[in-house]
């Protein structure tokens, strides 16, 4: 059975000590990223590999025919799949759900699918017969902190790059016949991707609670409870903006130690997609206003890097220009 | 790490391994992976130093090399791949492991293969689309080696017709593979061992 990671007394205050004197153990600022790195499969289509820092995230885009459901003909299906396996931390468990899986499945189901990134309508092949199945399976390679945040970028970032085969509909009233043109033959279909949504998770520190907590500690060790406890009922009454800590992009340690996260979803129209606020620590709504400010600026960082690295790969396999050339929406 | 405590076992560590498939959840074809991993890897670790531990292993399949139909170059892949994992995470194994797949396929399709056949050695995809409808047997084989030499057979997993002289040849061409696959696997691990160890110098 494995274990909770739980961090030690002397990291847990070293952390928190650091982060009064607004310093993180990585040496970033408080609202600045971790290195992210964007990298799309030079063999398939819809295959990117995401790194945030030590973080590590797959996501492969496949699409298949099927049927679509009889109560919406006219949608096709849009399934991700956000199944954490022990590759990604030995806490979690295989075939098991643990909480923060289900809760991260959950942001990205919202901030994705939810917000309608993906138009349904347009996988429609023959309404109520025939329809598009798309499919984002999301491998979670290596887990420190923001792997909903890494997720959400893999299957924007996937969405963006996947092709479907092109395909063409034959003959009449029931005797209809779909071809799928494989894509040797002829040039696949990018997906109808109506907005690219980034999810941003924001961690609190209540850093006051944490430096009376430190202080009292190490001044008396002895400290009885019920002091600690008055000290903070006194805090709480007096609490302002100054007394809570923001950071984006949280490491594992500082995931693990965090009182409270909000996860923000944004896209470069500034719509926020999503918003899910987690952990026991009630926040401001001056603080709630500014996350969502920093996720929109976020958001439009990300939406150009993920911009970029596509414009680069479709340089990479666009030889000749025959793939514009060729393209069936042209004219003849 | 930590047993889970149905699983614990007193004498010997407890083996868990875990294939997760590129694309959809985990079926049939997963744990077929699993079980033949196991059987390779399970009698090379020496389970018996860390009684009453859980040894895992996960291994996900980023991109599948096989077609619909075969389940071999993933498992010789898997294979390979776990034996270094196991290396770079210093569990203590009894010898080294290497895995090879062979295709076996008519040239044309109306003739047997042995006769007129072709041999394809660890084929990657575009490769297996090309013969896909003439393949008539697929082996994958595992080998024992101590010291680069080829030891003994861990592994082999044949589907499809083919003749007992087929199946020999095919086992001599997979030491070959196998011993070549190890030096490869060698040079990478003194690298990294280099890698990580310079902080010594």
């Amino acid at each position: 059975m494995p274990r909770d990671l739980t961090p030690s007394t002397i990291e847990n205050t070293f952390v928190l000590k650091a982060l009064t004197e607004r310093i993180r153990l990585d040496s970033r600022s408080f609202n600045q990223l971790r290195d992210l790195d964007i990298s799309f499969s030079s063999t398939e289509y819809g295959v990117v590999d995401v790194k945030l820092g030590r973080t590590r995230v797959i996501a492969r885009i496949s699409a298949e025919i099927t049927q679509p459901y009889t109560d919406r003909p006219y949608d096709g299906l849009f399934i991700i799949s956000t199944e954490i396996s022990p590759m990604a931390a030995p806490t979690f468990e295989a075939g098991r759900k643990s909480e923060d899986e289900l809760v991260i499945s959950r942001i990205i189901e919202k901030s994705i699918r939810r917000s309608g990134a993906l138009d349904t309508e347009s996988l429609c092949i023959i309404s109520g017969e025939k329809c598009w199945a798309v499919r984002a399976d999301v491998h979670f390679l290596d887990h420190d902190g923001g792997l909903m945040d890494a997720a959400c970028i893999a299957v924007s970032a996937g969405l963006l790059h996947f092709r479907r085969p092109d395909i063409t509909i034959e003959g009449v009233g029931s005797r209809r016949e779909v071809i799928v043109h494989p894509i040797t033959e002829r040039v696949p279909v990018p997906l109808a991707v109506l907005h690219v949504p980034v999810c941003v998770t924001f961690s609190f520190f209540d850093v006051r609670k944490a430096s009376s907590a430190i202080s009292g500690r190490t001044r008396k060790d002895e400290a009885k409870d019920v002091d600690e406890d008055d000290v903070e009922e006194e805090e709480e009454e007096e609490e302002d903006d100054s007394s809570v800590a923001v950071l984006v992009d949280a490491t594992l340690q500082e995931e693990l130690l965090r009182h409270g996260y909000m996860s923000v979803t944004a896209n470069t129209n500034r719509e926020i997609c999503q918003i899910q606020k987690g952990g026991d620590m009630p926040v401001d709504v001056g603080v709630l206003l500014s996350c969502s400010e920093a996720a929109i600026m976020v958001a439009e960082k990300v939406t150009k890097l993920i911009n970029k690295r596509l414009k680069e790969d479709e340089a990479r396999r666009n030889v000749g220009n025959l793939l514009v050339e060729a393209r069936a929406e042209n004219d003849r | 790490m930590e047993v889970n405590k149905r699983d614990e076992l007193p004498d010997v560590a407890t083996l868990e391994i875990v294939v997760r498939p590129d694309v959809g959840v985990a079926s049939t074809r997963e744990q077929f992976l699993q079980d033949r991993i196991r059987r390779v890897v399970g009698p090379v670790i020496a389970l018996e130093l860390h009684p009453r531990t859980l040894i895992q292993i996960v291994v996900q399949i980023v991109q599948s090399g096989d077609t619909k139909a075969l389940n071999t170059i993933a498992l010789s892949a898997s294979i390979n791949a776990t034996y270094m994992a196991l290396l770079d995470a210093g569990v203590p194994l009894r010898s080294t492991v290497s895995a090879t797949s062979i295709v076996c396929y008519a040239t044309s399709s109306t003739q047997a293969a042995l006769t007129t056949g072709g041999v394809l050695i660890d084929p990657t995809r575009p490769e297996l689309e090309k013969i896909e409808k003439d393949i008539t047997s697929v082996h994958t084989i595992a080998y024992e080696l101590k010291g680069g030499q080829m030891e003994r057979l861990l592994l082999s997993e044949s589907v499809g017709s083919f003749t007992e002289d087929e199946v020999f040849e095919c086992y001599d061409a997979a030491a070959k593979v196998c011993e070549e696959t190890n030096r490869t696997m060698r040079e990478a691990v003194t690298k990294s061992v280099q890698q990580k160890g310079r902080w010594r110098d």
